[in-house]
């Protein structure tokens, strides 16, 4: 009788390791390093190409060149000699890479400024900027003066330890003939980069008033390179916003900003036929519509044939009547 | 009894290899990245895709769009008016009705498709680039009128093609025959599913 007892003691007690055994979570894999933000599918919305991509935006949207005076970006955070030092330049080089359709004004005798319609004053912020490295143990240390008798700044990862920086930056527009500020233009933005020791790889997410890369890891070439997208972000979105243009198709992630939906919903009726159809064959090549131009403001049978797909797919139509409902849909992302 | 130790020796090493398996490869907790929640496709409520010509007297019909242009053009010159519809918005056609009663689709065509509009445009400039010049259908005549109507819809229409000289007339009310600009009662304009306006030209 004893041994039995002791033989389903035995079972039990095996029993109860072999189940805590089967409860242990099943191993996880990240996805392939990069696929959110690095999808480059046929709506091109690979974020190397965003600056280049913003200035057809302007274009066709703004229908002029957008003209830009761009402040010192001011530190407000207390960590003054931590700051990447040129993220001033990084913000003045992400503006003058757009292209011809953004003008960055540098001289105040400038034509550009007598011609524009509005000029436009980008004052820039860096509100938070933090460097936490954690060591194997996983115990969190943060470095709040120098690490290793060097200055720790944006570019300075360590291979023994992983790394999280943390940088938010701010726009706050103004006009520059004036000085007022101009409501709801305002953007806020932070970018969260984690190096981990031994990978050798980078990984950072974007979160803020115009973009929310939400839990996706994406891969990038360095600290330097992740701040310099999220700049770029930055950049769209408060160009888009005082441009009125809907920055956020862009790029994966970006946030539908009701304003500018309501105003450009609101104008577009009013706006002659060939506009029309040039913004919507737009926002069709935006979409990746095969044989639709970005530029065109003819009605091709190709553009034809995606209005058409496009309204009989969402139940919003079956011809290709140019409308705002369809116009609405293509802006929202739909 | 000396079988029966070793048996439950061997059974209690066994669980012990099968623990200490167990716990030799548990992985380290792994970074788990969610992916975006799949977005909730939600099927819009059937629509209502226009109207029929059928239809357009019980629209409720006002004479609420202004139309502006020249009274006279030489053959072959280019034509152009304005249109202007005020605040009202809807799908606009713009249709010429000849001396014979013949009616043409001037907007929308193949090159111009149908669209929603609102507000004041250059026919044909702001429609495409197209050249609409004048013409006269009567050999030999010094002159001939043509009319123009502008239809403002809310809905689109299904069948605009087919449309025929009396169901335009069946639209305009009687006092409104002649004159090449119209501003009517903006007032009324509002609750009616369908503006109308029109212009008349001489052709020299």
């Amino acid at each position: 009788m004893n041994s039995v007892l002791k033989l389903s003691g035995i079972a039990l007690l095996s029993a109860f390791l072999l189940g805590g055994c089967a409860s242990t979570k099943p191993k996880v894999e990240l996805p392939p390093a990069g696929r959110e933000i690095y999808h480059n599918n046929k709506g091109n919305k690979s974020y190397k190409d965003v600056l280049r991509r913003t200035n057809n935006m302007v274009q066709v949207f703004y229908g002029e060149p957008m003209v830009i005076v761009i402040d010192s970006i001011t530190n407000m955070t207390a960590e003054q000699a931590r700051l990447p030092a040129d993220i001033t330049d990084i913000v003045k080089t992400a503006f003058n890479n757009i292209g011809g359709n953004v003008r960055i004004v540098y001289d105040n005798n400038s034509e550009y400024l007598k011609k524009a319609k509005e000029v436009f004053k980008i004052n820039g912020s860096i509100t938070k900027y933090d460097v936490v490295y954690s060591d194997g143990s996983g115990i969190d240390v943060e470095i709040t003066g120098t690490k290793n008798g060097q200055r720790a700044n944006a570019g300075g990862a360590t291979d023994s330890e992983n790394q999280t920086v943390k940088l938010a930056i701010n726009f706050n527009p103004s006009m520059f003939f004036g000085g007022d500020y101009i409501p709801r233009t305002s953007t806020s933005n932070e970018v969260t980069i984690e190096k981990k020791s031994k990978a050798h790889e980078f990984a950072f997410s974007i979160l803020g008033s115009g973009f929310g890369f939400n839990n996706s890891v994406t891969k990038s070439q360095g600290v330097h390179a992740s701040i310099n997208t999220l700049v770029e972000f930055s950049v769209l979105e408060v160009l888009g916003k005082l441009g009125k243009f809907p920055y956020w198709l862009l790029v994966d992630g970006g946030k539908v900003n009701s304003d500018i939906i309501a105003h450009l919903s609101g104008t577009f009726l009013r706006e002659p036929l060939t506009r029309k159809i040039q913004m919507i064959s737009y926002l069709f090549a935006l979409r990746g519509a095969d044989g639709v131009s970005t530029s065109s403001s003819v009605m091709s049978p190709s553009l034809k044939q995606a209005i058409i797909a496009y309204k009989t797919a969402r139940g919003i139509g079956i011809d290709d009547t140019i409308n705002k409902r369809l116009y609405k849909s293509l802006l929202e992302g739909r | 009894m000396k079988k029966r130790k070793i048996y439950q020796i061997s059974i209690l090493l066994t669980t012990a290899i099968f623990a200490l398996g167990c716990y030799g490869t548990k992985t380290v907790e792994p970074t788990v990245v969610s992916e975006k929640p799949p977005s909730m496709a939600v099927q819009p409520p059937p629509q209502s895709f226009g109207m029929k010509l059928k239809d357009l007297k019980s629209a409720g019909v006002v004479t609420g769009l202004t139309l502006r242009g020249n009274p006279t053009y030489s053959v072959n010159e280019p034509i152009q008016f304005i249109v202007d519809t005020g605040k009202q918005e809807g799908y606009l056609y713009i249709i010429a009705l000849d001396n014979n009663g013949g009616t043409g689709l001037l907007y929308p065509n193949p090159k111009s498709p149908s669209s929603e509009m609102g507000g004041r445009f250059l026919f044909p400039q702001d429609f495409g680039n197209m050249i609409i010049r004048a013409s006269k259908d009567c050999g030999g005549c010094a002159e001939e009128r043509t009319t123009v109507y502008a239809l403002l819809s809310k809905e689109p229409i299904s069948d605009i093609k087919n449309i025929t000289q009396a169901q335009l007339m069946s639209l305009m009310p009687k006092s409104q025959g002649k004159g090449i600009s119209m501003d009517l009662d903006a007032g009324t304009a509002s609750n009616a599913n369908l503006n109308i306006g029109q212009l008349q030209f001489i052709v020299k």
